[in-house]
């Protein structure tokens, strides 16, 4: 009678042993998968902050090219007006000039 | 009973032999997370050194944008009086003629140096009348230091280097689990002891295998041994 009642408790042990055991390898393994992906995570991350701060180099090159060019076209484009404007007003004075008869000053 | 006869004799030694592979394995998990370190260091290296290389690049070139376009201005400001130089003295007014060739000899010279090689050289001179200041900004790059500097061929050995230390990480996950499989057959006994013995070799072996295979191929990859 006693030895159907003893067998259990004697393996029961065991098996949560097992048990235990496989979990164990099963949070290894899942911890190195894991930290392997952190690596690579890293990497990643890494990888993005750099390109985010060579392209923001670029950017801000890119940035004072073009106010370079624009500051100089504006300036070129105001020195345009301001002979044009000079011009014009040269020859309307040569055409009061010549109108009020004074075609050598004209 | 017939465990009890035969551990007392072997366990000692077979004790032994997994703590003596353990150590082994230890030490060359510390070599491999040495390595890998080290290869981390190296692609974080290149890296910051390409992006030190890239901020040079862009200050050389900020640096022939704006000497390019100071020149343009001095340019467009010759060639404005230059022309109206000529207006004068091709004028039929003996004053504006004088005013023109007075222009010529002591005004012009002067802005003239400002604008140079743009407003002098004629590889620069447009058939519109206009200067190619396109032209001018490659020849100064052509010629400054700074331009012959390439970041990404450091990026791209950085990320070599980046990819490597993925693949040796892959090489210490497997000395960890061959670690974990030699520590339990450390605690156990008899045929469970020699199978995770086993498996722990087993992964021991393919981990010291991978480690060099990787270091070879990215060896070859970045072109010589690092």
């Amino acid at each position: 009678m006693s030895d159907p009642v003893s067998t259990p408790t004697l393996r029961s042990p065991e098996r949560w042993k097992t048990a235990a055991l496989v979990l164990t390898i099963a949070t290894t393994v899942f911890a190195s998968i894991l930290a392997a992906l952190q690596t690579d995570a890293d990497i990643r991350a890494s990888t993005a902050n750099r390109d985010s701060q060579f392209l923001a180099v670029l950017g801000t090159g890119e940035l004072q090219r073009a106010g370079l060019a624009a500051n100089y076209e504006i300036t070129v484009l105001g020195e345009l007006f301001k002979h044009s404007q000079v011009g014009t007003v040269f020859e309307l004075t040569a055409l009061e000039q010549e109108s009020r008869g004074e075609d050598r000053l004209a | 009973m017939k465990y009890a006869d035969a551990e007392p004799a072997g366990q000692p030694r077979r004790e032994l032999a997994t703590a003596n592979v353990i150590a082994i394995v230890s030490l060359t998990t510390a070599l491999a997370v040495w390595w890998t370190s080290i290869i981390a260091s190296s692609a974080a290296d290149l890296s910051r050194h390409g992006l030190i290389d890239a901020i040079k690049v862009q200050a050389g070139a900020s640096e022939d944008w704006r000497k390019a376009y100071e020149e343009a201005a001095s340019a467009a400001r010759f060639s404005a009086y230059a022309a109206e130089a000529e207006a004068l003295v091709s004028s039929a007014d003996p004053a504006a003629q004088a005013r023109g060739e007075n222009l010529k000899a002591y005004l012009l010279p002067n802005l003239q140096l400002p604008a140079a090689p743009l407003a002098t050289d004629p590889v620069y001179a447009l058939p519109s009348g206009a200067y190619d200041i396109a032209e001018r900004i490659e020849d100064l790059q052509a010629g400054s230091d700074l331009a012959a500097l390439d970041p990404e061929a450091s990026f791209a050995r950085g990320d070599r280097m980046a990819s490597q230390q993925r693949w040796l990480v892959v090489g210490s996950v497997l000395l960890a689990i061959s670690l974990f499989w030699l520590a339990v057959a450390q605690i156990t006994h008899a045929r469970r002891r020699a199978l995770t013995f086993v498996v722990g070799l087993a992964f021991f072996g393919a981990g010291v295998s991978w480690l060099p295979v990787i270091g070879a191929v990215y060896a070859l990859l970045n072109g010589g041994a690092q």
